[in-house]
C-alpha cells in the first residue's frame, strides 16, 4: 500500500514538471517567435520604409538643401544645350580662433600659398585675434592646389571645408537674362533675371511658379531649366552690341531677337554688362537692370509701320495712295516737320516709310482717325504688359492719347514721339506684321526638367489686331524700306529683309521739350515672307552719327547675315 | 560519462537543452542578420560616396567641357593660331577666264 502511494508521489511529481516544462516551452518558443516575426516585420517588410524615414529624420537634422538647378542656353539651333548656371564644389579656408595661437604666424604662412591682399590681410587677421569666435573665415573658393598646399602645413586651429557655390560659366554672355545668385540675408537668392523669377523652381522650394506648378510642389529636388536663348546668337549679338558701344561712345547698346511665330526669345543682351561669376565687382548697379524690359523710351519714327499697319487694315490708306507732302505740318498752334524739313510733293504710303516722312504717318493717322487709332494701339496690346518670364517689366505709356484728345498728341504718336514703350513690348507687338497679324507671348523659358519629368512652354497667341494681308502688304513696305533707302545698309545679298529705322529725341528730363540726346533704333525681319527671327537694335545717346541709319543698320544687317547663315536658310 | 549521459538524458534536462538551443539559434539569427544588414549599410555608404565623388568630377568635367566650348576660349584659342576672324576674310573676284569659273 505504502508502494503504490509512493510511486503515485513520483507519478504525480514528474507529471507536474512535465507540464511546467511544456509551458515554459510553449511560452518561450512564443515569445521567440514573436520576437522573430517583430524582427521580420521591421527589417524585411517594413525595412526600406524605415531606411528612408531615418533619412529623412537625417536631412532634416542637417538643414538639407538641395543643390540649385541648372539652367541651359539652346545651342547650335536647338541641336543641343549649352550649360550657363550650375553649382561647384569649392574648397574655402578657415580657422578656429580659440585653437591658434601665433594668428600672425598662421596668417603668414597661409598667405605664402593664398593671395590675400592688404586690405583683407588685417580684416582676417581681426578675426583670428577674436577669442570669443569659434569661426573665422580666411578665404572662399582656393583651389586644389591651394587646398592641398595648405593641408601639407597642418596648422593647428585651421581647417578647409568644401562649399557649394554657383558659377556661370558663359561669364558675361546673357547675364541680362540670368541675372545671379546673390545674398538675402543669411540665404542664397536669386536676383535678376532668370535666377530671380524662377528662384522656387530653381531652389526646390515648395512653393510653386505661375506656369510650372505642377511641377514645384512635386518634391523637394530643384529643377533644371532650358531657356530659348541661343547661345551662338547671343555670343554675337553681344559683340556686336559691344562694338556698337565703343564706336559710337554710346551710354548703352540693346537689342532682342525673336523668333515671330513662337514668341521665343533667341537673344536678349545689354552693354554695358556684367559678369556674374563677380557681380560684387559692378560699380554702377544700373548694369544689372534689364533695360529692355524694365525701361520705356520713345520709339520715334520705328513706330510708323503700326500707322501704317493701322490705316491699312482699316481700310483708309493703301501702300499706294498719294499724299501731298509739304514739308511740315501745322496742328494746333504747333508746327511738326520731317526730319530735314524738305517738301518733297507727291509720295505715296510705301514712299513715307522709305524716306520716314512724318508729315505722311501723320497724314495716315489723320485718315484713320483719333479713336480708331487709340483703338488699333491698344489692339496692338500697346497698353498692356508682355507677360514674359522677367520681374519688373514696365507697361507703356500711351496716357498722351487715351486721356487727353488733343490732335497734336495723336499727330505726335503717328511717328512714335509722345507715347513710350519698352524695347520687348514694341518688338512683340510689331512682330504681328511678321507673323500673319498675329502677336505671340515672348517667352524665355523652353522647358522645365524635374525629377526626369519635362514640361514645355507652348507659344500663345496674345491677339490678332491686324489681317494676314494687312501684315504682308506692311510687311512688302518695310521691304522697299531695306531696298530703297539709307544706301541698302540693311540688305542681305541674296535674302528679302525688312526693316525701319528712328532716330528719337530724348525728352528733358526736368522740363518739357526734348533735349539734344537721340535714341537710334532698328526693327526688322529676314526672310520678310517667311521670317526666322525679328530684332531690335537700340542705341542711346549715340556720338558722332546722326541718324540711326547710318549707326544701328550695320550691326543689324551683321547680325542678320550671320542668324540666316546659322539657321541654313537657303538664299531666295 | 553513463553517470553524465544519464543526467543529460533526464527530460527536463533535455527540455533546457532544446530551449538553449531554440534561444541560441534565435540570437546568432538575430546576430548574422544584423551584422549583414550593417555589412550591407556599409557598402551602400561606400558606394554612395563613390557616387558623390563621380557626380563631382563629372560635373567638373562637365564645367571644364563647357570653358573649353565657348566661344570665346575658342576665339581667343583660333587667333593664338593667327586665325583671320570671318568677318575680316575678303574673297577674291573670281575672273570669267579662271579655271575654277562655273561651269
Amino acid at each position: 500500500m505504502q508502494k503504490r502511494r509512493k510511486s503515485y508521489r513520483v507519478f504525480e511529481s514528474k507529471s507536474n514538471s512535465n507540464k511546467r516544462i511544456t509551458t515554459l516551452f510553449v511560452l518561450f518558443v512564443l515569445v521567440s517567435g514573436a520576437i522573430s516575426a517583430r524582427l521580420y516585420y521591421l527589417q524585411i517588410i517594413k525595412g526600406d520604409e524605415y531606411s528612408a524615414f531615418a533619412k529623412g529624420i537625417y536631412i532634416g537634422g542637417q538643414d538639407y538643401t538641395p543643390p540649385r538647378g541648372d539652367i541651359y542656353f539652346q545651342d547650335k539651333t536647338g541641336e543641343a544645350t549649352y550649360l550657363v548656371a550650375t553649382n561647384k564644389e569649392s574648397p574655402f579656408i578657415y580657422a578656429d580662433p580659440k585653437e591658434v595661437n601665433d594668428s600672425q604666424y598662421i596668417l603668414n604662412e597661409i598667405s605664402k600659398i593664398v593671395e590675400i591682399n592688404q586690405e583683407d590681410y588685417s580684416v582676417i587677421l581681426d578675426r583670428l585675434q577674436n577669442q570669443n569666435s569659434s569661426y573665422a573665415l580666411i578665404k572662399k573658393q582656393i583651389s586644389l592646389e591651394e587646398k592641398d598646399a595648405i593641408e601639407k602645413l597642418q596648422l593647428p586651429g585651421v581647417y578647409i571645408k568644401n562649399e557649394l557655390v554657383r558659377v556661370y560659366p558663359a561669364g558675361e554672355v546673357g547675364s541680362t537674362v540670368l541675372g545671379f545668385l546673390g545674398f538675402n540675408e543669411e540665404d542664397r537668392k536669386g536676383q535678376y533675371g532668370i535666377e530671380e523669377y524662377y528662384q522656387n523652381l530653381l531652389s526646390g522650394s515648395a512653393l510653386g511658379s505661375a506656369n510650372y506648378e505642377l511641377l514645384s510642389d512635386s518634391s523637394l529636388e530643384a529643377a533644371d531649366i532650358e531657356l530659348t536663348i541661343d547661345y551662338g546668337i547671343q555670343f554675337v549679338v553681344e559683340r556686336k552690341l559691344q562694338e556698337l558701344l565703343e564706336n559710337l561712345d554710346a551710354d548703352l547698346a540693346s537689342a532682342i531677337f525673336m523668333n515671330p511665330r513662337t514668341g521665343e526669345i533667341l537673344a536678349m543682351a545689354q552693354r554695358p554688362g556684367f559678369d556674374p561669376n563677380n557681380y560684387s565687382d559692378v560699380e554702377n548697379i544700373n548694369v544689372f537692370k534689364n533695360n529692355l524690359v524694365q525701361s520705356v523710351y520713345e520709339l520715334g519714327s520705328v513706330f510708323k509701320p503700326i500707322t501704317m499697319a493701322a490705316a491699312i487694315d482699316a481700310g483708309v490708306i493703301t501702300p499706294q495712295t498719294v499724299y501731298n507732302d509739304t514739308g511740315s505740318v501745322r496742328i494746333g498752334g504747333y508746327t511738326i516737320s520731317n526730319f530735314d524739313g524738305k517738301a518733297r510733293n507727291l509720295q505715296t504710303m510705301t514712299e513715307v516709310l522709305e524716306k520716314s516722312l512724318n508729315t505722311g504717318a501723320i497724314f495716315a493717322q489723320q485718315q484713320l482717325g483719333k479713336k480708331k487709332f487709340r483703338d488699333y494701339l491698344e489692339a496692338f496690346q500697346f497698353d498692356k504688359l508682355t507677360g514674359i518670364d522677367i520681374l519688373g517689366e514696365v507697361a507703356g505709356n500711351m496716357q498722351s492719347i487715351k486721356t487727353a484728345n488733343r490732335d497734336i498728341d495723336f499727330a505726335t504718336s503717328s511717328f512714335g514721339q509722345g507715347i513710350s514703350f519698352s524695347p520687348l513690348r514694341f518688338l512683340t507687338s510689331v512682330a504681328a506684321i511678321a507673323n500673319e497679324g498675329k502677336i505671340m507671348r515672348p517667352f524665355l523659358v523652353k522647358k522645365v526638367i524635374k525629377d526626369g519629368q519635362e514640361i514645355s512652354t507652348e507659344p500663345k497667341v496674345l491677339a490678332q489686331p491686324v489681317t494676314s494681308l494687312t501684315a504682308s502688304r506692311v510687311a512688302a513696305m518695310m521691304v522697299s524700306v531695306v531696298d530703297n533707302s539709307f544706301d541698302r545698309k540693311a540688305a542681305v545679298p541674296g535674302y528679302s529683309v525688312a526693316g525701319k529705322t528712328g532716330t528719337a529725341q530724348i525728352p528733358n528730363k526736368d522740363s518739357s521739350g526734348y533735349s539734344d540726346q537721340t535714341i537710334h533704333s532698328i526693327v526688322g525681319f529676314a526672310p520678310a515672307y517667311d521670317p526666322v527671327f525679328i530684332g531690335i537694335i537700340k542705341v542711346d545717346n549715340p556720338h558722332g552719327i546722326r541718324f540711326a541709319a547710318d549707326s544701328v543698320t550695320p550691326t543689324f544687317r551683321e547680325i542678320a547675315s550671320f542668324i540666316l547663315q546659322y539657321y541654313k536658310v537657303p538664299p531666295q | 560519462m553513463s553517470l553524465l549521459l544519464k543526467i543529460l538524458y533526464t527530460q527536463k534536462t533535455l527540455s533546457i537543452v532544446i530551449l538553449a538551443l531554440i534561444f541560441g539559434i534565435v540570437l546568432v539569427g538575430y546576430v548574422l542578420l544584423a551584422t549583414n544588414n550593417v555589412r550591407g549599410e556599409y557598402r551602400v555608404e561606400e558606394l554612395k560616396n563613390k557616387i558623390m565623388e563621380t557626380e563631382k568630377s563629372n560635373n567638373q568635367l562637365r564645367i571644364n567641357l563647357t570653358y573649353a566650348s565657348s566661344l570665346e576660349y575658342i576665339l581667343e584659342q583660333s587667333s593664338m593660331l593667327l586665325y583671320a576672324e570671318i568677318e575680316n576674310v575678303k574673297y577674291l573676284k573670281k575672273s570669267s577666264t579662271s579655271p575654277f569659273a562655273s561651269r
